[in-house]
């Protein structure tokens, strides 16, 4: 569903939706995997929050919870040392705003 | 060798080795690059899926009678076969070859097999020099390491690394870090080899049964003088790698190729049908065969599982695992890495040894969406992450199961399972969480080494949904 998202998202007003290295990599959550393997996850959060930020994206839209806890707590994790971290929000979250 | 505390190490070991991540990062991406390009029509590359899987899972249906036709097949052609039960009886099969023909020297074309045997250690302890003839196999006998591949088994060394191993190895050869003058100074190395071997030892790609084939790509040309230029030659191989028909040959190797290094053909094409005949000018004298079991067999009784032996060893869900990219393939400590691996290693050497791979996966799906053959590797893993802890009911029991399993999980899982499957308590559940949320923790171990840690919202879903006027049952 994720190539329709983005479609629906770039028909909105006032959206530019940018595209960023290695989008469909798993950004490392994987459930139980964070906590047992904290170290592995912690690596491959770091190369999608990287990869995020080089785009200078202000808002970060996902269809799934366990990818916007993850990678949004590693992004509010870095601030202020790596830099401004964009706004996390779950994509019904965005359209509903959008439409209030 | 293995078990959970080895895993852990190595794991961190490679998580701290900044230049060896680089080094897959960047191979890696290449590779993924290339075997896109190759399949940019995404009909075209399901239906050639469908066409592979169906051929192998055929082959592995008829897998006895097909080895029996080929054991025939091979014969009338002068090839000779061994049947080997384990990894030992296959070296002792290969040795007594080798000595009754006089060999003292072997070259090898890649294996992925012979490694699973460990067939260089046990013929060099008997004195045997074993010299590998694939550049990247070359290059880590050097380094004294095992691949970190089962395609690219040097993929984790970058050009300046393998220029020094150059050095160090071959100090008469001026030193150089240019890539094609590193491939030139190995191949002066080889070629010499090649003339002064005795016997050649090959892996197999594919056993084609109707005509007693055998099928082995490479793109070094080091295959061809492998099993070409010495006056023996021995191919290993598992036996789930037989096929029925030569019509099957051509989509295999096209999805093959295209999956494993992005080529629509890899350079040399070897299929091997007899040894020297009266009045040829080149060719081995002497062709054998050598067909292994180790463990594939025990496979083969859990219809789920029995998808592992479709795998034609292509290296793509190797290539796209994020937790492979990570971690490069020695971490795995095992002879296949990455999905695969995941999924082969624990049902070779049972989940006691082995188990602890399968926590090397968050289920993202790539794995499966990119084998050539449609091996459902996240279910795989997942299944055997089951049956590490609780063991599969109905299912033929696998060595160390239940072997990873631990009180205080299983028991926070059954407080789960009851909270989610109770709508009433969960609902209470969530109203005191969301009521006490300044209670939630600030740090939660491994999690938070990495990102802040979650906190509850103010409200849980259902409260707004209801205030908002939607009924909710």
């Amino acid at each position: 569903v994720s190539d329709r998202i983005e479609t629906l998202v770039a028909q909105l007003g006032n959206v530019e939706v940018v595209t960023y290295a290695r989008e469909t990599e798993c950004c490392g959550f994987g459930g139980t995997f964070a906590i047992k393997q904290p170290d592995i996850s912690g690596a491959m959060v770091k190369d999608k929050t990287d990869a995020l930020r080089a785009t200078r994206a202000t808002r970060v839209i996902s269809q799934d919870c366990g990818c916007l806890m993850n990678i949004g707590g590693a992004f509010a994790r870095q601030a202020g040392r790596l830099g401004e971290c964009p706004e996390f929000q779950h994509i019904a979250e965005f359209l509903w705003e959008r439409t209030a | 060798m293995n078990g959970a505390n080895g895993f852990q190490r190595r794991v961190d070991e490679a998580l701290h080795n900044g230049q060896m991540r680089r080094n897959f990062r960047t191979a890696l991406t290449s590779i993924q690059a290339k075997r896109e390009a190759q399949f940019s029509d995404d009909a075209q590359l399901q239906a050639l899926r469908e066409q592979v899987r169906a051929v192998r899972a055929s082959a592995l249906t008829q897998q006895a009678e097909l080895l029996e036709r080929l054991e025939t097949r091979l014969t009338e052609n002068g090839i000779r076969v061994h049947w080997a039960e384990t990894a030992d009886q296959a070296n002792a099969i290969i040795c007594a070859i080798l000595e009754a023909a006089g060999a003292s020297t072997v070259v090898k074309g890649k294996s992925m097999v012979s490694e699973e045997t460990g067939l260089n250690h046990y013929l060099e302890r008997r004195g045997i020099e074993v010299i590998e003839s694939d550049l990247g196999e070359f290059i880590i006998q050097l380094a004294k390491e095992p691949p970190s591949h089962i395609v690219a088994p040097a993929i984790h060394k970058n050009r300046r690394e393998i220029a020094e191993l150059f050095r160090d190895a071959f100090p008469g050869i001026p030193y150089s870090e240019d890539i094609e003058q590193l491939t030139r100074n190995a191949r002066l190395v080889l070629r010499e080899k090649f003339a002064a071997a005795d016997a050649g030892i090959s892996g197999v790609n594919f056993a084609v049964a109707e005509s007693g084939t055998l099928c082995l790509v490479e793109n070094e040309g080091n295959g061809r003088l492998t099993t070409t230029a010495p006056r023996v030659h021995i191919a290993i191989t598992g036996v789930e790698k037989v096929v029925e028909n030569l019509s099957d040959v051509p989509p295999l190797l096209e999805i093959l190729t295209k999956s494993a290094t992005g080529q629509p053909l890899t350079t040399y094409v070897n299929m091997i049908s007899r040894p020297r005949q009266p009045g040829e000018l080149d060719g081995p004298q002497e062709v054998h065969l050598v067909l292994l079991d180790n463990g594939r067999s025990g496979i083969r009784s859990d219809d789920e599982l029995l998808d592992t032996l479709l795998c034609i060893r292509c290296g793509a869900c190797i290539n796209y695992c994020p937790v492979y990219i990570q971690l490069g393939g020695h971490a795995y400590g095992t002879v296949y890495p990455g999905p695969i691996g995941i999924v082969l290693e624990p049902q070779r050497l049972g989940l006691e040894q082995a188990g602890a791979l399968t926590s090397a996966c968050t289920l993202c799906g790539a794995c499966g969406e990119v084998c050539p053959v449609k091996i459902p590797l996240p279910r795989l893993i997942n299944r055997l992450r089951a049956e590490a802890v609780q063991g599969v009911r109905g299912a033929v029991p696998l060595s160390g199961r239940r072997s990873l399993r631990k009180a205080r999980e299983a028991g926070a899982w059954k407080l789960w399972c009851g909270l989610y499957t109770r709508p009433r308590l969960y609902r209470l559940f969530t109203l005191v969480v969301t009521r006490l949320r300044w209670l939630a923790p600030a740090r939660l171990g491994g999690w938070t080494r990495y990102r802040i840690a979650p906190r509850p919202a103010e409200r849980a879903l259902r409260e707004l949904a209801c205030r908002e006027g939607f009924r909710v049952e």
